[in-house]
């Protein structure tokens, strides 16, 4: 099945489903495609729609502000494919992807991808354990199906996130034993003035410090954790005091805490697996959440007709997601020719102006979960880098020792992200650790992105057909005319 | 530090390109006393030998190279005595299966060829086939058996010789691209974005960009690159004990030692020297997964975690170039095999044995021969119908 559209746009969080909606408005055929059940993102991830959500009594503006974007969605003229899971996306544009075992293409001269962003975690002795569990995976957990993570956990790692988790889990009658940040108070007393620009998150986040303050929970500013104790779980953890830089101070003492879970995540990295595979520029920038696609004010790429919008391009927070998807949106159909150049400026310039508002405090936000490369500092040799290969800390630094000068060597020489995840989890950590070799992060680059962009079942991408009908393809055709004579005869016996 | 003046230093031999061609030349060439220099515009072992799946059959190589291929079998078998490390080389028995009258006639002719120059194959039944392979589909014609096959860690083909050839003294530069190469009549400069090497002998070795190097001594030498496509599931139990192929070449299947399995065929991707832009081609993907799957019901239930592309480099009469430039004293070319990972060692170790004027156990091949095959039309232009 073969899916024509003016416009694909993938991803149906905040940036997603304004650029969508908004190419819509302007007569653009679109299609709108993601692999959850209901729109919203990770930021408004919904309960499931049979479920009634319980807020405590208590205001909900993330749920709020998700249904208002859902409504306007289910009004539109949108095709919004849902639990479609995007395994490939070619030049030009073609985007397959599977649901249900069955497996679409669907194509457009533009496309515009919204993908939102991947956890960081930064490795540690121990972190494999089972009980340990990512930030940012224990808000899904609160969000989509009001799960606590844990009654009593750890939490530490590094921005906003942690005291968004430590305040859903007092709230639902837990008692974290403990906060550990990377940063100091003083990184957010300086984030004061920028934060002022979204009074409303501002207030909001006051709140929730003011709420673990008063549940007399120890926060611990300048901590990380040094390893985490307990064989098939988590027993207890001990935390090390750092300096800014992430490095570990050895002569401040460490303290041990008697726990059962930890709640880990240092901050958020713009998830490109389809900009990089489509041979975008990327260029690095730490206090955007590391690599992210080179984009104009229009959220235009290097690459004509790919467009990008969200924290996808630089970690910018839900406001400036949904301002960038408008202003994605109409890009793309001023670049398809459904709005005058007039047209476009009336309405580009108020929105712009709004997103950069917007930025001003999302770009904070970022900063303060930008990657501290001190805190790779407390690895031992056998601690695990790759999860998926089991490739550890000491395999990597033979290789770089051996002389491998770059990510994708790395990866050759060990097998460091190869495994089904695809390097996301690791990708970072080996990036530093060459990165200390080499100097920088661009040279250090990146792992290319390869397909499928998630594992896939062969039975999904390939259905049944006979042995005749895998020969009257188009790349059948292609891949036997190039083949020496004497393995051709099956074709010539076609004739 | 001024890359049009800085010197890199002077060699008595230059290799330029670091796949496992230009390696397995250097690495005997180093032990010899020579001192040599190998560039690589990346790191060693990146393009095609690194990324190719690592199968050492003989059985699906030309006739001319049947003798190469077992001699590169041996070699990677034995890769810990010679190389000093272990690639993760493994026996197993290899099978090339026929599905029609058509298909089995001409695998019967393949191994009444191969046998004629040195590989031992028999020819099996279909129901003998699936008592070798329990999970083979039904309605084989006939099957291609052999015992000499098996397969290695390809990915890992710069990071062995890169410690070897470390140890043997060459100097390696890495991520450092050469530009030109000045034949100055008795030595060679070697221009590149970091500086000038100096080189009294020089090895041309860069596979599917062998012809624009061959260029700048003024040697034309017609080149074309297939855009192999590769795909590899999660890890499974034991499903498949056999490197599998079927008679036309657009399946190999096998299932690495870590339990992945690797299924390739040389289907197409996309993409040019000139302007790179390397992609996958997703309905190439579902043609070689659909074969697959036929071929092996049971992997249906697998998940497939990567694909990526590797060029595959051949001269349109489908044999190698190992040998001297005509016309250039102390120049040397090598490449452009298929099968060239496999075969590899073997060529080098033999153009290594031309260049000291050792006694060649094995033929080499002129790269200056006249070759009257048609060049097929280039992978890239080939698809854009696509």
């Amino acid at each position: 099945m073969t899916l024509e559209q003016d416009l694909i746009v993938i991803g149906a969080g905040p940036a997603g489903i304004s650029a969508a909606i908004t190419a819509s408005q302007h007569g653009l055929k679109v299609t709108l495609i993601d692999e959850a059940p209901i729109a919203g993102g990770q930021i408004y991830r919904a309960t499931p729609q049979e479920w009634t959500p319980n807020t405590n009594g208590s205001p909900d503006q993330d749920l709020d502000d998700g249904n208002s974007l859902r409504d306007s969605l289910s009004k539109s003229n949108i095709t919004h494919l849902t639990n479609h899971v995007v395994w490939a996306v070619a030049p030009g544009f073609e985007v397959r992807a599977v649901s249900d075992s069955k497996e679409i293409k669907l194509t457009a001269k533009k496309l515009i991808v919204c993908s939102g962003v991947t956890e960081r975690i930064l490795p540690f002795p121990g972190w494999t354990t089972p009980g340990v569990i990512g930030l940012a995976a224990s808000t899904n957990l609160l969000k989509s199906q009001q799960i606590l993570p844990s009654r009593e956990p750890v939490i530490a790692g590094s921005g906003p996130l942690l005291y968004a988790v430590a305040n859903a889990i007092i709230e639902a009658g837990g008692k974290p034993v403990a906060i550990a940040d990377v940063g100091s108070l003083f990184d957010w007393v300086v984030s004061l003035p920028k934060l002022f620009a979204a009074p409303a998150l501002l207030i909001r986040g006051l709140i929730w410090r003011a709420r673990i303050f008063k549940a007399r929970i120890t926060v611990l500013h300048r901590h990380h954790v040094a390893r985490v104790y307990g064989d098939d779980k988590v027993e207890s953890i001990e935390l090390m005091p750092i300096d800014a830089n992430g490095t570990p101070l050895p002569k401040k003492k460490n303290i041990k805490i008697k726990s059962t879970s930890l709640i880990v995540g240092h901050g958020l990295i713009p998830s490109l697996e389809i900009t990089r595979l489509l041979k975008a520029k990327h260029v690095f920038r730490a206090e955007r959440g590391g690599w992210i696609p080179e984009l104009d004010a229009f959220q235009r790429t290097s690459v004509s007709g790919l467009y990008v919008a969200g924290d996808c391009g630089g970690i910018s927070g839900a406001k400036t997601a949904a301002l960038s998807g408008t202003i994605a949106g109409l890009q793309a159909s001023f670049d398809s020719g459904m709005i005058t150049e007039k047209i476009f400026q009336d309405l580009y310039a108020p929105t712009e102006s709004k997103r950069n508002k917007a930025e001003r405090f999302g770009k904070r936000m970022g900063k303060l979960m930008s990657i501290r490369s001190g805190l790779l500092e407390g690895l031992t040799p056998e601690t695990i880098v790759c999860r998926c290969e089991d490739i550890t800390y000491g395999q990597i630094m033979d290789a770089v020792n051996a002389g491998a000068a770059d990510c994708n060597e790395v990866k050759a020489w060990t097998r460091g992200g190869m495994g089904p995840c695809q390097g996301r989890t690791c990708g970072e950590t080996i990036a530093e650790i060459v990165t200390r070799q080499v100097g920088d992060r661009d040279k250090a680059g990146f792992f290319t992105a390869r397909v499928p962009l998630r594992p896939c079942t062969i039975d999904a991408l390939a259905p049944v057909c006979s042995y005749d009908d895998i020969w009257n393809s188009d790349v059948a055709k292609v891949a036997t005319a190039i083949l020496p004579a004497e393995n051709t005869e099956y074709k010539n016996s076609k004739k | 530090m001024n890359a049009k003046t800085h010197s890199l230093g002077r060699f008595d031999i230059t290799v330029v390109g670091g796949g496992v061609m230009g390696c397995s030349t250097a690495l005997p060439l180093a032990r010899a006393g020579l001192k040599v220099a190998v560039f690589d515009r990346r790191g060693l072992g990146l393009e095609a030998s690194g990324r190719n799946a690592g199968s050492l059959s003989p059985m699906i190589k030309k006739s001319e190279l049947v003798a190469h291929a077992i001699e590169g079998y041996q070699m990677w078998m034995s890769s810990k005595d010679w190389l000093g490390a272990d690639i993760g080389a493994h026996t197993k028995p290899g099978m090339i299966v026929a599905y029609n009258q058509t298909e089995a006639e001409a695998l019967e002719r393949l191994v009444t060829d191969r046998c004629a120059n040195g590989a031992k194959i028999e020819l099996i039944s279909g129901k003998k086939a699936i008592e070798k392979e329990p999970q083979l589909s039904s309605g084989i014609t006939l099957a291609a058996y052999s015992e000499v096959d098996g397969h290695g860690e390809s990915n890992r083909t710069g990071q062995v010789f890169n410690i070897a050839l470390d140890q043997a003294g060459a100097d390696i530069f890495s991520h450092c691209d050469v530009q030109r190469i000045e034949d100055k009549n008795g030595h060679f400069e070697i221009h590149t974005d970091k500086g000038i090497a100096y080189s009294t002998k020089i090895v041309l070795a860069g596979g599917a960009w062998l012809e624009g190097m061959a260029s700048w001594l003024g040697f034309s030498l017609t080149v074309q690159y297939k855009v192999n496509q590769m795909i590899v599931t999660e890890r499974a139990p034991t499903l498949v004990r056999t490197v599998l192929g079927v008679q036309n070449g657009l399946l190999t299947l096998k299932q690495a030692t870590n339990g992945t399995i690797v299924i390739g065929g040389g289907w197409q991707g996309h993409g040019d020297l000139e302007n790179g832009a390397w992609h996958i081609e997703p309905e190439a993907v579902v043609r070689n997964l659909q074969l697959a799957r036929y071929v092996i019901p049971q992997i249906k239930d697998l998940r497939v975690v990567r694909t990526w592309l590797g060029l595959e480099a051949v001269l349109p009469d489908y044999l190698p170039a190992v040998g001297a430039v005509p016309d250039v004293e102390g120049a040397y070319v090598i490449g452009c095999c298929r099968g060239g990972w496999a075969i590899g060692p073997c060529l080098g170790s033999l153009l290594a044995d031309f260049i000291l004027d050792r006694e060649l156990k094995l033929p080499i091949f002129d790269p200056g021969r006249k070759i009257d095959a048609k060049p097929f039309a280039a992978a890239g232009s080939a698809s854009k119908g696509m």
